[in-house]
């Protein structure tokens, strides 16, 4: 699929004084597209985003969204973007319907069927004030707002933060509904089944530098998969070959637990047929996994054995 | 039960002071600062008795007895005498708005933070937080009395006497802390921090405005304002202990009823519930409504306010055309005619003042408002506005223009009020020129002064206060210039400086031009500015 390129990141770095938030950034996604952005807190997804949406000044490197520059050209890009910042703040004395209202209005678009149907979707209570909704409901606002306007991007930071399960479906129903209507969305958050479960392709921000990016199938070579077997015998030797890791033994059950890295399962499952085993599952690795090993690599390098 | 409700009440104590010593180093040193070294300088600002009697007669005038309070009308007076009347009302006042600023940030600000309801999880007693900040306000006031009274006692004015200075440093840290009582009280009332300021500072001018008005008449009835019991004590010639005694019954009044309160009210909430409203809005649209939207309640508060403060000042004008009148070397001197004369030309010399006091009002609202595009940017109120397709231009433009125009509502109100309060009072009403001279010869520095807080705002985020911070200096130079003799050159410093005839005198074509000029050349420069930032001024 030979899909438009909406947003280009290339090398971009920000600094704030002497502190560098970004230090190399590059990013790119299509038309039809749905990028998960993850990574911990700090690591400068909000800050990318913000980048992005033409609210920070890059230091160096180009960002550019419908082939324009982010910084330049916001006022044109941000007729054809939707956006849920990750904290949202609401002008106080407003009323929550005021302010959906507001926000539609600010992005030329109009009060419609949708927004009363996501408004319902969500359980909002529109009358109320916006300094005595909670965390989630103010959330809720902004991705009313969102999700009603019909543009081409949408850009999503931490959205499901404050939302509670019920309205976490609501929302990947939505994102769904978006991603069959072909529109291009970036998701950013620490929340992995998240991302998971509706991202094509992920990029994996730490420290202000994405160390991987791809399409979830590509990205998974690079992991461990989980085995899981049981068996009468002892398989203690296992933890010794290298590759394996996590090593578990569940006892008096004889099952055994452990992840092995991707290119020594060969040698692992060859020893494994040597063994008379009961059952044996082989697991794909979740994005957890893949997650955990980018940021615990110190760590994880040494837990080759169980603990 | 009383142990449980201030537990931890001195962990939060030292918190505080960690948060807040900056300010309380700032305002300890510039009211000490004022309080001692004007003692040291007083004998030789006025050296001479010709100085000194011309200084008593500039004083007795109503216009100086307005805005410091009255002096004596015994006969030996001394320069221990002259520095009390002129300093025990302006110092409390001083004082006052020093402990209310630092009360209300640490009660209702810590809350709006999060602090409150942080720390109250913990083992931190209900009442912590106001006990606290009364013992952070006690701190800065008991300081404030100790240095002071040791520093008039070594100033030794002539005609002074222990037990005045101490007396006069109880008066002023005494007042603070009935203030900084009253702004805990404030903080109790409602739910945003904004709010609870502006209640204590109403109090804080109402105190001062009414014991202005009562000074002015009859100063005997100045008990009637918090501001005025300092004038009660007639430190030096009286020295009345009483007005002490007054005070720490109003503090402890005070503090009471803000217990009281705070026992009732919830966390994060104030006595006055907020209501639903409406789910749609015509008016919203973009960030000018909203702007507007938010700012309503302000906008009236400063409207009302500035007719009241000049409808106060304006009642007073009648006044001193009676005390012309009753002059008698004034009428020997000059004839009937030439007396109203004499009597406009007066009251035309107190109104160069006044309006600078207007100006004042006008240029803080207009400075407070600029500030708020940096201040909405940091809350994240912004962000919602930059995703959107609304340019940098509309929101500088919305929130400067809101800004500049506000400056001047407020100055009009305020020479409004200035001229239905003296068209009420006066026999034969001052003609309204004069009080559109004003408006016409402030406009400019009060745009020029919002426009120079911009430009800060936008290019040393970091130092956007100093724009308040150069008002309050532009008011102190123009208001003192003539008792503290200052040069021409220095009144220039300030815009208000480049009108300070108004409205005695028109101001020239060529000075509202150059002001103009000023003013479009500052607003593209803090444009420019805000076009380079990022939208969170990090």
């Amino acid at each position: 699929m030979a899909a438009t390129e909406v947003l280009t990141v290339n090398h971009l770095q920000k600094k704030f004084g002497k502190f560098t938030a970004l230090r190399e950034i590059n990013l790119t996604l299509h038309a039809g597209e749905v990028l998960g952005f993850i990574g911990p807190n700090g690591a400068g997804k909000s800050t990318t985003i913000r980048t992005i949406l033409g609210m920070l000044r890059p230091t160096a490197g180009t960002v550019q969204v419908f082939g324009q520059d982010a910084w330049r050209d916001a006022v044109t890009i941000h007729r054809r973007l939707a956006y849920v910042p990750g904290d949202v703040y609401l002008w106080p004395n407003f009323t929550g319907g005021q302010t959906i209202d507001l926000l539609l209005k600010m992005s030329g678009q109009q009060h419609n069927a949708k927004t009363d149907d996501l408004i319902q979707k969500f359980a909002l209570d529109p009358s109320k004030k916006n300094q005595t909704y909670s965390k989630g409901n103010r959330q809720k606002i902004a991705l009313i707002a969102a999700l009603s306007s019909d543009v081409e991007v949408y850009i999503f930071d931490e959205p499901t933060s404050g939302l509670d399960p019920l309205n976490e479906i609501v929302f990947q129903q939505e994102i769904s509904r978006l991603k069959a209507a072909g529109k291009a969305i970036l998701l950013s958050s620490h929340i992995l089944s998240e991302v998971e479960k509706t991202c094509d392709t992920i990029a994996i921000i730490r420290e202000g530098r994405i160390i991987e990016a791809g399409q979830l199938t590509e990205l998974q070579h690079l992991t461990r998969i989980n085995v899981t077997v049981t068996t009468d015998q002892d398989l203690t030797a296992l933890s010794k070959l290298p590759g394996v890791h996590q090593f578990q033994q569940h006892q008096p059950a004889g099952q055994y637990n452990f992840a092995v890295d991707s290119d020594a399962l060969q040698t692992v499952l060859q020893t494994l047929a040597a063994q008379k085993l009961t059952s044996i599952q082989i697991a794909p690795p979740t994005l957890e996994d893949l997650f955990l090993r980018y940021y615990d690599q110190g760590r994880s390098a040494e837990v080759t054995t169980h603990a | 039960m009383l142990k449980e409700n201030f537990a931890q009440t001195g962990a939060l104590l030292k918190i505080n002071l960690r948060r807040d010593w900056v300010k309380l180093l700032t305002w300890f040193l510039i009211l000490v600062g004022l309080l001692v070294g004007y003692a040291y300088k007083i004998g030789t600002l006025f050296s001479g008795e010709k100085a000194m009697a011309t200084l008593v007669a500039t004083l007795r005038t109503p216009a100086m007895i307005a805005i410091m309070g009255y002096i004596p009308d015994q006969p030996a007076i001394t320069e221990a005498i002259i520095y009390s009347s002129e300093m025990v009302v302006f110092m409390s006042l001083f004082a006052g708005l020093a402990s209310l600023l630092i009360s209300v940030g640490a009660t209702r600000g810590a809350e709006e933070e999060g602090l409150v309801e942080l720390l109250r999880a913990k083992a931190v007693g209900q009442q912590a937080f106001i006990a606290a900040a009364w013992l952070e306000n006690l701190l800065l006031n008991g300081l404030l009395f100790l240095t002071t009274g040791v520093g008039l006692q070594f100033a030794a004015m002539t005609g002074a006497n222990a037990a005045g200075n101490w007396l006069l440093a109880a008066l002023i840290a005494g007042s603070g802390l009935v203030f900084g009582s009253i702004g805990i009280l404030a903080a109790q009332l409602t739910r945003e921090g904004r709010t609870a300021t502006s209640y204590s500072l109403a109090a804080l001018g109402l105190a001062y405005l009414l014991r202005m008005v009562i000074d002015v008449r009859n100063h005997q009835y100045n008990w009637w304002s918090l501001l005025g019991w300092p004038e009660q004590a007639g430190v030096y010639y009286h020295n009345n202990w009483w007005p002490v005694v007054w005070q720490l019954l109003a503090i402890v009044v005070v503090l009471v009823a803000a217990m009281v309160l705070n026992a009732q009210r919830d966390l994060n909430g104030g006595l006055i519930a907020v209501r639903a409203g409406k789910t749609t809005s015509r008016f919203l649209r973009g960030p000018l409504t909203a702007l507007i939207k938010t700012d309503q309640r302000s906008f009236w508060a400063w409207l009302i306010g500035a007719v009241v403060i000049g409808m106060m000042y304006g009642s007073i004008f009648n006044h001193i055309s009676a005390i012309i009148a009753a002059n008698p070397l004034m009428q020997q001197i000059v004839s009937a005619g030439r007396q109203q004369q004499a009597v406009t030309q007066l009251i035309l010399n107190f109104m160069t003042l006044l309006s600078v006091v207007m100006a004042v009002l006008g240029t803080i609202r207009g400075q407070m408002l600029a500030n708020h595009l940096y201040l909405d940017a940091r809350q994240g109120y912004l962000e919602l506005y930059f995703a959107r397709p609304v340019s940098r231009l509309r929101v500088f433009s919305s929130y400067l223009g809101w800004a500049i125009l506000n400056a001047w509502l407020v100055l009009a109100a305020g020479i409004l009020g200035l001229y239905l309060g003296s068209a009420a009072v006066m026999k034969q009403p001052l003609a309204l020129k004069y009080f559109i001279r004003i408006f016409s010869g402030y406009f400019g520095p009060v745009a020029v002064l919002v426009i120079f807080s911009a430009l800060l705002l936008t290019w040393a985020p970091r130092w956007r206060q100093l724009g308040l911070v150069y008002t309050g200096i532009g008011f102190g130079i123009m208001y003192f210039h003539s008792l503290l003799k200052l040069p021409t050159w220095v009144m220039e410093l300030v815009p208000y400086g480049w009108v300070r005839q108004v409205p005695v005198k028109t101001v020239s074509g060529a000075t509202i031009l150059s002001m103009i000029v000023i003013s479009l050349v500052g607003l593209g420069l803090a444009y420019w500015g805000y076009r380079q930032r990022d939208q969170n001024f990090n």
